[in-house]
């Protein structure tokens, strides 16, 4: 390929890049696709001469100035009427404006322009979106960029070159002319294109993240979830127990594979229930202190990072319409890139306003641990408090304190009675989505006695009734399971559907222990391969939010220590590989002063021996060296034998026709005696010798090109008459 | 501290310099708002954007140090130059790297540190390969005439900057004045004055005396080869005694005395020598074109009698290098110029130059052949 088409070629594609980044992000309206999908195919149709010169360049600089005057006051009106919005109109103009300099690639400055409207292109997708597919069209964008710019270079100084170069200077040489591109210069290029990636992934991790984000305009839509505000209706998890929407993705850095315990991440928890709808009477919430490690305190009962049967995770959430962060039962500390954090009596944590965009936080937490004491106290003491707030009933039929103390007739201490209740509705009861549109009167006493059909709100909310009506505080919790656990980014993904609510019963020693007595459910059989691939995928999703989105001065720092440390380990063990030596050699030493005491005479016989052989293995290997150096200079490399063969043939061939080479004549004098006798030869003479003498004595490489042009000359040569 | 880090930074670019084109203002520009903006969101696709333009910007860097890594570059000068004459310099240029190739290279060369554009540029130079580039060289003012070194220039990869090397390959060369065509009315003067000097006889020279046919006991080396193939017998060429057509060219390059009317000024002395040196040299180039042993005076320097282009070069190499030595009072006429005359009366043509008029040096060297004034022939 030509470099003119080579260079129209990427910078169409260049444009392309940058188009598709804006056709992702969904914010253009169908028919601006439609036009910039034409633009492109058209200004490529140009290119490959497929007949689209037809629609290039027909209209006239004042046509298209008109049409340009009409595009940006239909900008104007977009900006105040229709979509109200800067960014929005924007794009649409750019995508006109895209569309105008794609079917009128004249001069340079045309070329510029749509290099810089390519990249507001993509700078404009970067506002819009936080999504994988950016990577993709960002790789595309460098990689077309780095063609772009390099042919555009490359033009500009043949073009400069030619108006330059005076008629009367002769033919311009091949060094002063364009090429085509040739596979090494496309493998060059491509090469180039993978360096500046690596130097652009590596600028990007070690640029400071100073960014203030004021003036930051989140256009990520939230999700909608439920189950989570201060007062939740009863079913209402229900409604997103089929949605397969990725809420979160949590890993754990301390654990190699799957959590082995059961693990809930908690979100809300309630006290109040009305025989309808769950409240929390406890919602006032305050400000979480911070320690010196910026992290924010939840509880204060065990200090973080110090329980060894504590979880740490890092959790990445989508922004989510509600303000409680998610953590493993029980949070002790959170940490993040937050100013502010709340917790309410519940011990839930929340934001002081629902996040705008995917964010990550790292969580401390510990398990629930129930004192071997309170397992088997009979009975126990609740303060006021909690009684107050967790033994509240709503009107309910007695029949439903009637069955709790018929399941747990059987129980001696609460915690027994804890068990007994979970595993009579564990075992009793089906789970089962579909329990009705319309709420009933009495859910409880609906689930519990008419449909014995339900899922985790009816299982949750009537165990904590009964436990209640049994006099044991206990409350609804709401939040996700862990969801599948992803085997290739090694953590969880957990979704909509894995929303949940459990029980949690409150023991005075222990705290709060949780149960759950919702029956597990087999999840339905997937294709097994596909399921892969979506696992492979979501765990690059996961990396490219961790390491790109979210990467922030907290990641760098946190490498920082940890080049630190490593250091600091690295400068430990060679200190002590120092001071080993040194004891090392105060033995030698001390041995080597006591034996020249005893032994004077011998020693320095022995030193004397030593410095002999020594010296001569110094001697021999220098020497060999020398050898090796001159057996090297003296042997011709493969590509000078060539030569050599290829001078020799010509030697043979003009041997046969009677001019035989004398001994003390060197190549170039052969050659100018041959050309003085035979004319007729000399542009195959000569040219042939030169390469002999390039190769051979220059040293020069002898190329394929070079190969054939001696072939050709030899065979010229050959049918030459004298 | 400041002063001691400047002289770092200078000492460590003194061989590379990097300045911006106006692509490159732009991007850097364009650069600078995204970082701005990247800052102000705190958006990491846009840190990503910043540093895709900011690694842009180091392969730029990195890229035009490969192209002008490992050159060799070798200027061809020639081995005469005249003053206000074109000639042809060249450079050889090889690209001595195993697998890089060179592109878009422009090769200058350095004259009292500023670079001189000899319209030399490489679209691109193959790993291992060489080209020879040949250049108008034209040097305006005789004298020595030195290039200190190279300047390369390259714009590669993406035209964003353009980065300079200074490679110190210094080439000094001596520019021999400007040879000028006698006027017709000098040259008649001078051929007369050249018969009647000239006692034409046999003996070695340069120039033809006669043909004659060969003699047993004849060098062997003075056969004409072509009139005795055209006459079919062996004829031998005599050449004239070179004694016999001798010429002293003389140049005074101080002005004895009061300064002449009307030479007040030393830009006009200046010229009016450099006229003189001018018209000397052109003198020379005649008389040697005719055969002349040619002996020289400038100033106290002598350059005694001589044939031959050789000795033409000789004289010429002398003529760029001299210079208007000293106007004081008490300098005084070198001895040379007194026996000026003597020599003419021996059958010699001696010919004085005189940069402007000057009756005082006219009288003392009163015998010579001919006085000339560059002023007489404009």
């Amino acid at each position: 390929m030509n470099l003119e088409r080579a260079f129209r070629l990427s910078s169409i594609l260049l444009a392309a890049s940058g188009f598709s980044g804006l056709l992702l992000t969904g914010a253009m309206p169908i028919g601006l696709v439609v036009l910039g999908l034409s633009g492109l195919l058209v200004s490529l149709a140009h290119v490959f001469g497929w007949g689209a010169d037809w629609f290039i360049f027909k209209l006239s600089r004042g046509t298209w100035n008109v049409l340009m005057i009409v595009a940006f006051l239909a900008f104007g009106v977009d900006l105040l009427w229709i979509s109200q919005d800067l960014l929005p109109a924007g794009v649409h103009f750019l995508i006109i404006l895209m569309v105008n300099k794609l079917l009128n690639l004249q001069q340079r400055k045309d070329f510029l322009q749509l290099y810089a409207i390519s990249l507001s292109g993509l700078l404009a997708t970067a506002a819009l979106t936080v999504e994988l597919w950016y990577g993709a069209v960002f790789i595309a964008y460098l990689l077309a960029a780095i063609w772009t710019l390099l042919l555009y270079h490359l033009k500009s100084e043949a073009e400069e070159v030619q108006l330059a170069w005076h008629p009367s200077k002769g033919p311009v040489g091949a060094a002063r002319t364009p090429g085509p591109i040739t596979a090494r210069m496309f493998w060059t290029t491509n090469g180039i294109a993978v360096g500046a990636f690596c130097l652009t992934l590596t600028i990007f991790f070690v640029t400071p993240r100073i960014g203030t984000g004021y003036f930051q305009k989140n256009r990520v839509e939230r999700l909608r979830t439920s189950g989570f505000s201060e007062k939740v209706d009863l079913g209402v998890i229900g409604a997103i127990k089929l949605d397969p929407t990725v809420v979160m993705r949590v890993e754990f850095p301390d654990q190699k594979g799957p959590v082995a315990e059961r693990i809930y991440f908690r979100g809300a928890a309630f006290d109040t229930y009305n025989g309808r709808s769950w409240a929390n009477s406890l919602a006032k919430r305050h400000v979480l202190g911070r320690s010196r490690d910026g992290d924010f305190k939840v509880s204060d009962a065990a200090p973080a990072g110090k329980d060894p049967a504590g979880f740490r995770q890092e959790i990445l959430i989508e922004a989510l319409d509600v303000s409680v962060l998610f953590g493993v039962s029980f949070v002790d500390s959170v940490k993040g890139n937050f100013l502010i954090l709340q917790a309410d009596g519940m011990g839930s944590v929340y934001f002081p306003y629902p996040p705008t965009a995917r964010f990550q936080y790292s969580v401390y937490s510990t398990p629930d641990h129930l004192l071997k004491e309170e397992r088997t106290a009979a009975s126990m003491t609740y303060p006021a408090h909690i009684k107050e707030h967790f033994l509240q009933l709503p009107d309910l039929s007695p029949r439903v304190a009637e069955l709790a103390r018929t399941v747990a007739q059987q129980a001696k201490t609460p915690y027994e009675m804890a068990l007994a209740v979970e595993r009579h509705l564990q075992e009793n009861y089906r789970y089962s989505l579909e329990v009705g549109m319309e709420l009933p009167v009495s859910p409880v006493e609906e689930f519990l006695f008419t449909r014995k059909t339900g899922y985790c709100e009816h299982y949750a909310t009537a165990m904590v009734m009964m436990l209640r009506s049994l006099g044991i505080p206990a409350r609804l919790t709401t939040g996700f399971l862990p969801g599948e656990w992803n085997d290739f980014g090694n953590y969880y993904t957990v979704r909509q559907r894995d929303a949940h609510a459990w029980v949690e019963v409150y023991f005075p020693r222990s705290g709060w222990v949780t149960f759950d007595p919702t029956p597990s459910v087999a999840v339905g059989a997937s294709n097994p391969l596909w399921t892969k691939v979506a696992r492979v995928v979501d765990s690059i999703r996961l990396k490219w939010d961790r390491f790109v989105i979210q990467y922030s001065f907290r990641d760098q720092m946190a490498v920082a220590q940890g080049v630190r440390e490593r250091s600091d380990q690295v400068r430990v063990r060679v200190w002590g590989m120092v001071a080993a030596t040194l004891r090392w050699w105060a033995t030698v030493r001390t041995w080597f002063d006591e034996f020249s005491r005893t032994y004077g005479v011998l020693l320095a016989g022995g030193l004397v021996i030593c410095a002999g052989i020594a010296g001569l293995i110094v001697a021999v290997a220098i020497r060999g060296r020398r050898w090796a150096g001159r057996l090297q200079a003296g042997l011709p490399t493969a590509r000078q034998v060539s030569a050599v063969r290829l001078y020799a043939r010509m030697l043979r061939l003009l041997e046969s026709r009677g001019f035989g080479k004398p001994p003390g004549a060197t190549p170039l004098e052969f050659a100018r005696h041959v050309s003085r006798e035979w004319a007729g030869v000399s542009s195959f003479v000569l040219p042939l010798t030169e390469l002999y003498y390039r190769v051979r004595f220059g040293r020069e490489l002898l190329t394929p090109q070079d190969r054939r042009r001696a072939e050709e000359l030899l065979g010229n040569l050959l049918l030459a008459k004298r | 501290m400041l002063e001691r880090l400047r002289a770092f930074f200078r000492w460590f670019y003194r061989y590379r310099s990097i300045r911006l084109t106006p692509e490159g203002t732009r991007f850097v520009l364009l650069t600078l708002a995204v970082g701005v903006a990247a800052i102000n969101t705190g958006n990491n696709l846009l840190y990503l954007l910043l540093a895709m333009m900011l690694s842009l910007i180091v392969m730029s860097g990195i890229l035009s140090e490969q192209c002008l890594k490992q050159l060799d570059i070798r200027r061809l000068m020639p081995e005469h130059v005249f003053a206000n004459r074109p000639t042809t310099a060249a450079f050889s240029i090889a690209n001595r790297k195993a697998r890089f190739p060179t592109f878009s290279l422009r090769v200058m060369d350095l004259v009292e540190r500023r670079p001189i554009d000899r319209d030399i540029h490489l679209l691109h130079l193959p790993p291992r390969a060489s080209v020879l580039e040949s250049y108008p060289l034209l040097v305006t003012r005789r004298g020595r005439y030195r290039i200190e070194g190279i300047k390369l220039l390259t714009r590669f990869p993406f035209g964003l900057f353009i980065k300079a090397a200074t490679m110190p390959l210094a080439s000094d060369v001596v520019v021999y004045p400007e040879l000028k065509p006698l006027s017709e009315g000098l040259v008649h003067d001078l051929t007369t004055l050249g018969h009647e000097q000239a006692m034409p006889r046999r003996g070695p020279g340069v120039a033809l005396y006669r043909l004659r046919r060969y003699l047993p006991g004849d060098d062997s080396r003075t056969i004409h080869w072509k009139t005795t193939a055209r006459q079919a017998r062996l004829m031998v060429k005599e050449t004239e005694a070179e004694d016999q057509r001798r010429v002293s060219l003389a140049l005074p390059t101080a002005v004895p005395g009061p300064r002449p009317a009307g030479h007040d000024d030393p830009p006009s002395r200046e010229q009016s020598f450099e006229q003189a040196v001018v018209l000397t040299a052109s003198l020379a180039a005649f008389f040697q074109e005719q055969g002349f042993a040619i002996r020289m005076l400038i100033g106290d320097q002598e350059i005694t009698y001589g044939a031959g282009l050789g000795h033409l070069y000789d004289i010429l190499h002398s003529l760029a290098l001299c210079q208007l030595t000293s106007t004081s009072e008490s300098a005084t006429l070198p001895q040379g110029f007194y026996t000026l005359g003597e020599r003419t009366a021996l059958g010699e043509l001696t010919i004085l130059v005189l940069p402007w008029a000057d009756p005082d040096l006219a009288a003392a060297c009163r015998g010579v052949s001919r006085i000339i004034q560059p002023s007489e022939f404009p």
